[in-house]
């Protein structure tokens, strides 16, 4: 009985806190900081297809890009590929908060973060590299 | 570890008869121990005929250990001149084709291994006054077969071939000639990479009294580096230095840093070894080209800055010294120095000029000159920095820039960063810029007048910006002021701005032939309060608009009435009394009166404050004769549907239509 009761208070705690956010959140909201980082994204995309496609770069699981492949970029173009993901990454992260903040929930950034990271996964083109729940990189 | 040498070779003696007359001979010897080296479990087995194994259970060198070591020798030959194996194997990790030969008299070690095809290492023993002599030479050697004494913190070889010879002499004078080529590494992350890298190394050693002198000279002769976030090709770039250790410092006493095409710089320097600390440093570089200084080392670091894609030209001398509390000067010499925008062109400087003498504990002046440049495409005139420096603190009274025909003050700029990052403010403004120039220049709607305004007080703390006081315009005849205005995050991806912006007195004959919108003449004041930019557009605000108070002459031409009739929506526009009111070109008013408050991308209008009818709002109150009146009846809109509204007036697409 004890056990029972304390297993209801351990659902409702994880559907009042974490289930909460990918449960209420309105992911597609939109707000000009929002559209101005997907437009950045957007034309950032088009030089990053071309590196996911090759492998050189992939999704991980935490919602952002890594470069995977090293040796696959020629070492004149790293430095330019390593920018390439920090940009994305770094818009990526103001894509979540923002998407949190305009949600009027500051606190859901990280599960909104984890959210996209699956959302990304699941819609890469076959043939890309995406992370599996083991951290471990798979061809799509 | 000599004893037992002396004993294995006496033994090794000893026994070569009595194996001529015996099919197999095993010995074991102690275990042999010297400064980080020890051989534990050695066996020696001689067969008849000459074939011979030694066999050493476990042997450690420096921090690396090896197990089950075996070394056969087909045909060992013992003579009298001395030992000689020319067709032996070494096992270790792997089969090392051998050989080697000891000269007894002479005493003079040589041992060859042949790992692989096209690789020989020798090694050369030979007695010399106080010790010996030892010289290795290698050619065709895998750098490789160092792997396992690197330190795994650094990225890993993964290619190379060493040619070349280390002599050391028993006098302690050590030189090697070295020549490494195909040279290759990388880390895990990509972050640090080199491929094809061809290296010379010439280095001597010499001890002198209670120190060692040493030289070294290296030229990169092939290949390119990646190293996060720079990238180099080679260009025979040579590094030299020379200098004493002593075992507590290294000193070096002249060193230079030759890069064709770049320039040529010279160090010198103290390392404390127990400190781990430079404690004293200098560094000159001459007439440095500033382009080739851009391409090859600046730009990686400028990345996403103001500052990632410059044109640049002229020359820059340096010239730095450190002690062991830091930087302590750096003297930097500007000789026509120009950088310009390339492809957005927003800035430019040219013929930057003039000396940087910077001290970290003494007050000093640069006297900087720029003979022009450009602002947002605008030309700026000549002009002098007088920045005064003291230590991690800057200064600069006044900075007049001229701009097109009037120019950009600066007063009482300082800066000064501490551990908790940077700081800066300084007050302002500009005067005397035609307005016409002005926004011509910018590319937007042609306005007139004379731009004046005054910056109060800006502050900028880490990522935010501060107005104190009020920022003031003067245009259209009249003053726009801002206040409470704060800039967060202006260089990040979605920057906010906050403001409560208050226009008075606003001629607005003015504005409306600024815009093509009819003409309308009058005053106007407006107050935006609260206003919130994210990305530059405007999410926030409660906005009014009303005529000002006072006797000037009120006439609205009726293109203006239509569009402003249009600005509300299609119902405004049916309140026009058309009937007769087409007849005329324009009309009296007593009030014109807008609202807009904007929240959640909807705008809430509201007219003329006071005149609400039951049916809508008040926008023109008419007055005098012929008198118009302009109502609204929608009193909520999308704000991007007003936008598109205002484009559609303000280009002209509407056309007013008198019936």
């Amino acid at each position: 009985m004890k056990l029972w009761i304390a297993k209801c208070f351990l659902l409702m705690a994880v559907l009042a806190g974490g289930g909460q956010a990918a449960a209420q959140a309105n992911l597609e909201i939109n707000t000009p900081g929002i559209a101005a980082i997907q437009g950045s994204m957007q034309k950032r995309h088009t030089e990053l297809a071309p590196l996911y496609g090759s492998g050189a770069v992939g999704l991980t699981r935490d919602g952002n890009v890594a470069l995977r492949d090293p040796a696959s970029v020629p070492l004149a173009q790293r430095a330019a590929v390593n920018t390439l993901i920090a940009a994305e990454n770094q818009d990526r992260a103001a894509l979540y908060r923002e998407i949190a903040r305009a949600n009027n929930h500051p606190e859901w950034e990280a599960e909104i973060r984890s959210t996209f990271g699956q959302r990304w996964i699941d819609r890469a083109q076959s043939g890309w590299y995406t992370q599996n729940a083991a951290s471990t990189w798979v061809k799509k | 570890m000599r004893l037992a040498r002396l004993c294995v070779a006496a033994l090794l003696l000893c026994l070569w008869g009595i194996v001529g007359h015996t099919q197999q001979i095993t010995l074991t010897v102690d275990d042999v121990t010297g400064a980080g080296f020890s051989a534990q479990g050695i066996r020696l087995t001689f067969v008849g005929g000459g074939t011979t194994a030694i066999e050493i259970g476990a042997l450690k060198f420096g921090e690396q250990s090896w197990k089950n070591i075996r070394l056969d020798c087909n045909l060992l030959r013992l003579e009298r001149e001395g030992v000689a194996c020319d067709d032996g194997t070494l096992m270790l990790a792997e089969k090392i084709p051998l050989s080697f030969s000891y000269l007894t008299d002479k005493r003079v070690l040589n041992v060859v291994l042949k790992p692989a095809k096209d690789e020989t290492w020798q090694l050369n023993l030979r007695p010399a006054k106080g010790g010996k002599d030892v010289s290795v030479k290698v050619a065709g050697g895998s750098v490789l077969r160092f792997l396992p004494w690197l330190p795994g913190s650094m990225p890993k070889l993964n290619a190379g071939v060493l040619n070349g010879a280390i002599e050391y002499n028993a006098d302690g004078r050590i030189s090697a000639k070295l020549n490494a080529s195909n040279l290759g590494f990388a880390d895990a992350a990509g972050l640090h990479a080199g491929e094809k890298i061809g290296l010379t190394i010439d280095a001597q050693v010499e001890p002198a009294a209670d120190t060692i002198r040493w030289n070294t000279s290296v030229t990169w002769t092939g290949g390119e580096v990646f190293w996060q976030p720079v990238y180099l090709k080679a260009a025979l770039q040579q590094l030299s230095a020379e200098g004493r250790f002593d075992g507590k410092a290294l000193r070096v006493e002249r060193g230079s840093l030759k890069y064709p095409g770049v320039g040529d710089a010279a160090f010198s320097g103290t390392y404390d070894l127990a400190a781990k600390q430079l404690t004293q440093g200098r560094v000159s570089a001459p007439s440095i080209r500033v382009a080739a200084l851009y391409e090859s080392v600046l730009k990686p670091f400028l990345d996403g800055t103001l500052f990632a894609d410059l044109r640049t030209e002229g020359r820059v001398s340096a010239e730095a010294e450190v002690n062991a509390n830091g930087l302590q000067r750096v003297d930097v010499r500007l000789e026509n120095v120009s950088f310009e925008d390339k492809a957005q062109h927003r800035f430019a400087l040219f013929d930057v000029s003039g000396n940087v003498p910077w001290r970290a504990e003494a007050a000093t002046q640069a006297d900087i000159t720029v003979k022009g440049g450009e602002l947002l495409k605008m030309p700026l005139g000549a002009f002098a920095v007088p920045l005064a420096m003291n230590g991690a603190r800057f200064e600069l009274k006044q900075l007049r820039v001229p701009l097109l025909d009037g120019q950009i003050d600066v007063r009482d700029f300082v800066a000064r960063s501490d551990a908790d990052g940077g700081y800066w403010q300084f007050t302002g403004g500009v005067s005397g810029i035609s307005m016409d120039k002005f926004t011509a220049a910018l590319g937007v709607p042609v306005m007139y007048g004379t731009l004046d305004a005054t910056l109060p007080m800006v502050r900028q703390e880490k990522s935010t910006l501060r107005v104190d006081g009020a920022l003031s315009l003067k245009v259209f005849d009249g003053t726009i002021e801002a206040k409470n205005l704060v800039l967060l995050d202006i260089f990040g991806k979605a920057p906010r701005v906050q403001a409560d912006v208050v226009m008075r007195n606003l001629n607005l004959e003015m504005v409306t032939r600024t815009y093509s919108f009819g003409n309308i003449s009058g005053r106007m004041d407006s107050t935006i309060i609260g206003l919130e930019l994210v990305n530059w557009e405007p999410v926030k605000f409660d906005a009014r608009l009303a005529s000002s108070a006072g006797n000037y002459p009120r006439k609205i031409s009726q293109a203006a009435v239509q569009n402003i009739s249009a600005l509300g929506g299609a119902g405004a526009a049916a309140a026009i009394q058309r009937s007769f009111l087409r007849f005329f070109e324009q009309f009296g008013y007593d009030k014109i009166g807008w609202g807009c408050k904007l929240q959640n991308t909807v705008c809430e209008m509201s007219g003329v404050a006071g005149e609400d009818k039951p049916q809508g709002y008040v926008i023109v109150k008419g007055g005098g004769i012929p008198a118009i009146t302009v109502m609204g009846y929608n009193r909520q809109v999308s704000w991007q549907e007003l936008l598109n509204r205002i484009k559609r007036v303000t280009q002209g697409n509407i056309k007013p239509i008198v019936e």
